[in-house]
């Protein structure tokens, strides 16, 4: 009894925290509506084909939601409107791709962020806690990773993979997980001297469970903080490497592919520079905003959770 | 070794310990042929300046040492009629916390500070003991009960920075008692506690030591919690046995410079003391130590001899060893000594 009643205190300490702090209450605010866009996208933006009309005269469900169908054959950009609110591009709706594209931000964002971040503590703790010529292979190792430029690296393993979306994340997941590992090793070094992990080991404790429940869980903020930042600029890098061509196919709802559309746009028509300007300003506001919200909550987490600020 | 009291079985038998750290500058015999033995039921104190050697022995006994640290070929840990230093890890794991239990100096940091104490006991009996949760968590709360925390059904629940530093450490050796071990090696357990809390932890453990009827190394630099507790003490200095022999007999006749230093060290009541006496000179290092006896260049006996040769430890009567060369002279001014304070 006495523990619920404390983690409620916890709980509100983190709340009044969290709330008493404006940039920390906007960069939740955004995440939530993000997430709150993601689950609802099917309602926000209707997956159907209003050219295509089936045997009953409505218009056609798509077999595969993200990708974008053509609406228009009209290949310039279609300036806003009420019924295409963010314009058309490339014979697409952008209000469409925003919408479907922040759940492939999600999904490239957390998919990678997790699985790189859990490769990484696996090293780090491994690395961190058994030291000697263990850890001196795998730094070694992780400094190689660490040598070689992210994107440079991502792009040639998508090159050499294959293009696509999932290739892409398999690249920034590759070239993803030494942040998390170095940082980690750093703090189990650390906390590995303590007494109790001693203590724990006198009690006969296997070594996998001194990492997983005596150590790791006195080092992990740092790690999830991280992850947290690191979510929004990898969905600038998968924005980025969908740009260059190399990741999501033509047409799929991802920001960064339809900025790829742009390309032929972006500098505006002779006399006005700015008169494609929707085409650029929606999928990147999108990214920005997204951008922005993991860093906030990143921070706000930071804060939080910094013993030396409590 | 000779003249042994045979109905006294020894529980732990230690021979010829050596551990040594392997570092840039040079290896570190910070333990460095100790031989003692633990009898079951019987609390042996193991008394020395820091740097001596007592901290590292305990935690080679328990093979806890950082991967600097080797043990020696030729040292044994005869824990009840196994070589420790024979048993693979897991067979290791399966002694420590079960058989043989540590409890540390500091109760501040020697508790994990994410989990509730509860959660800790419960951890070391599910390790070791074939029990449901349920059972070990009220296993838990009855070894709080029993080592004297009021409420143990609520402080199970608490976390350890919600509890004073006696109740911490009686936190601990609720959990390093929880499996009942055989032998409990507790390193310095009272140094950061207050006095009156150090009284009640040390009677703490005598009463629970009668009642499972465990063997306890008590290991302290501190001479006095020597003198109330421990019914065999050996003396350490410099990573070697100095002085052995039952408690009473240290006190009254030690042999050995180095005891007779410690003793003098503290300060007393009954006569008139202007300054406190201290060993002079410092721990040497353990890199350097001088050559012959570790002690001689501290010592007051000294003559050409210490420098050249270590002495051996010699039994100078039944059961009492001195690794002294002129522990009679020892003797002698001690006689001198209380002669004088008799006048």
């Amino acid at each position: 009894m006495s523990e619920t009643k404390k983690q409620n205190t916890e709980f509100k300490r983190v709340m009044r925290k969290i709330f008493r702090n404006p940039s920390a209450v906007l960069g939740f605010a955004l995440l939530i509506f993000f997430i709150l866009v993601a689950i609802f996208a099917p309602f926000i933006a209707k997956p159907i084909n209003p050219m295509m009309l089936d045997d009953d005269g409505n218009p056609m469900k798509l077999d595969n939601p993200y990708i974008m169908p053509i609406i228009t054959w009209s290949s310039e950009p279609v300036p806003p409107s009420a019924e295409h609110p963010f314009g058309m591009i490339q014979g697409r709706d952008i209000f469409y791709g925003v919408v479907w594209g922040t759940r492939t931000a999600f999904f490239i964002g957390l998919t990678v962020t997790i699985i790189s971040t859990i490769f990484g503590i696996i090293i780090g703790s491994i690395a961190g806690y058994y030291g000697g010529w263990v850890d001196e292979i795998l730094m070694r190792i992780t400094d190689v990773f660490m040598s070689i430029p992210f994107l440079l690296a991502a792009m040639v393993l998508t090159t050499i993979l294959g293009n696509g979306l999932d290739k892409v994340m398999i690249a920034m997941t590759v070239f993803g997980w030494m942040g998390a590992a170095r940082l980690i090793r750093a703090n189990i070094l650390q906390v590995k001297e303590e007494q109790f992990v001693l203590a724990a080991k006198a009690l006969g404790v296997k070594d996998f469970f001194i990492i997983l429940r005596h150590i790791l869980p006195n080092t992990i903020f740092p790690v999830l903080i991280q992850a947290s930042m690191r979510m929004g600029s990898l969905v600038i890098t998968a924005a980025g490497l969908s740009f260059l061509g190399l990741g999501a196919p033509l047409g799929y709802a991802d920001w960064g592919s339809m900025l790829n559309f742009t390309r032929n746009w972006i500098l505006g028509t002779s006399g006005s520079t700015f008169s494609y300007w929707y085409a650029v300003f929606y999928p990147g506001m999108a990214m920005v905003l997204f951008v922005l919200a993991w860093n906030l909550v990143g921070d706000a987490l930071r804060d939080v959770f910094d013993p030396r600020l409590k | 070794m000779e003249v042994r009291t045979l109905e006294r079985k020894p529980l732990l038998t230690v021979r010829n310990l050596r551990t040594y750290f392997y570092t840039e500058d040079g290896v570190v015999k910070a333990v460095d042929g100790v031989d003692f033995e633990v009898y079951e039921g019987e609390t042996l104190g193991i008394v020395g300046e820091s740097g001596s050697g007592k901290s590292v022995t305990s935690l080679t006994i328990l093979r806890l040492l950082d991967p600097k640290g080797k043990i020696e070929e030729g040292s044994e840990i005869i824990f009840n009629g196994k070589n420790l230093l024979d048993l693979d890890d897991d067979e290791m794991r399966k002694i420590r916390g079960n058989e043989i239990a540590m409890i540390f100096q500091e109760p501040m940091v020697a508790l994990n500070p994410v989990f509730t104490i509860g959660e800790q006991i419960m951890e070391a009996i599910l390790l070791h003991q074939d029990v449901d949760k349920k059972t070990a968590r009220q296993m838990a709360i009855d070894m709080l009960r029993k080592v004297g925390i009021p409420e143990p059904g609520k402080r199970v629940d608490e976390y350890p920075h919600e509890l004073s530093g006696g109740m911490r450490q009686r936190a601990m050796i609720a959990m390093a008692l929880s499996c009942r071990p055989k032998l409990l090696i507790a390193d310095e357990p009272t140094t950061a506690l207050d006095v009156t809390i150090q009284a009640q932890i040390l009677e703490l453990m005598k009463e629970l030591q009668k009642e499972y009827g465990m063997a306890i190394i008590l290991i302290t630099h501190d001479v006095g919690v020597i003198a109330e507790n421990a019914d065999r003490v050996v003396v350490m200095y410099g990573g070697k046995v100095m002085e052995t022999a039952d408690v009473k007999t240290v006190f009254k006749k030690p042999r050995h410079p180095y005891t007779w230093g410690l003793l003098n060290a503290i300060p007393r009541l009954d006569i008139e003391q202007d300054r406190l006496y201290s060993i002079p000179g410092m721990v040497p290092d353990p890199l350097h130590f001088p050559p012959g006896c570790r002690f001689s260049n501290r010592c007051e006996f000294k003559e050409e001899k210490c420098n050249i040769e270590m002495p051996n430890l010699v039994e100078v009567e039944p059961e009492h060893f001195s690794r002294c060369f002129f522990y009679k002279k020892v003797e002698e001014a001690q006689k001198i000594v209380k002669a004088g304070e008799g006048a």
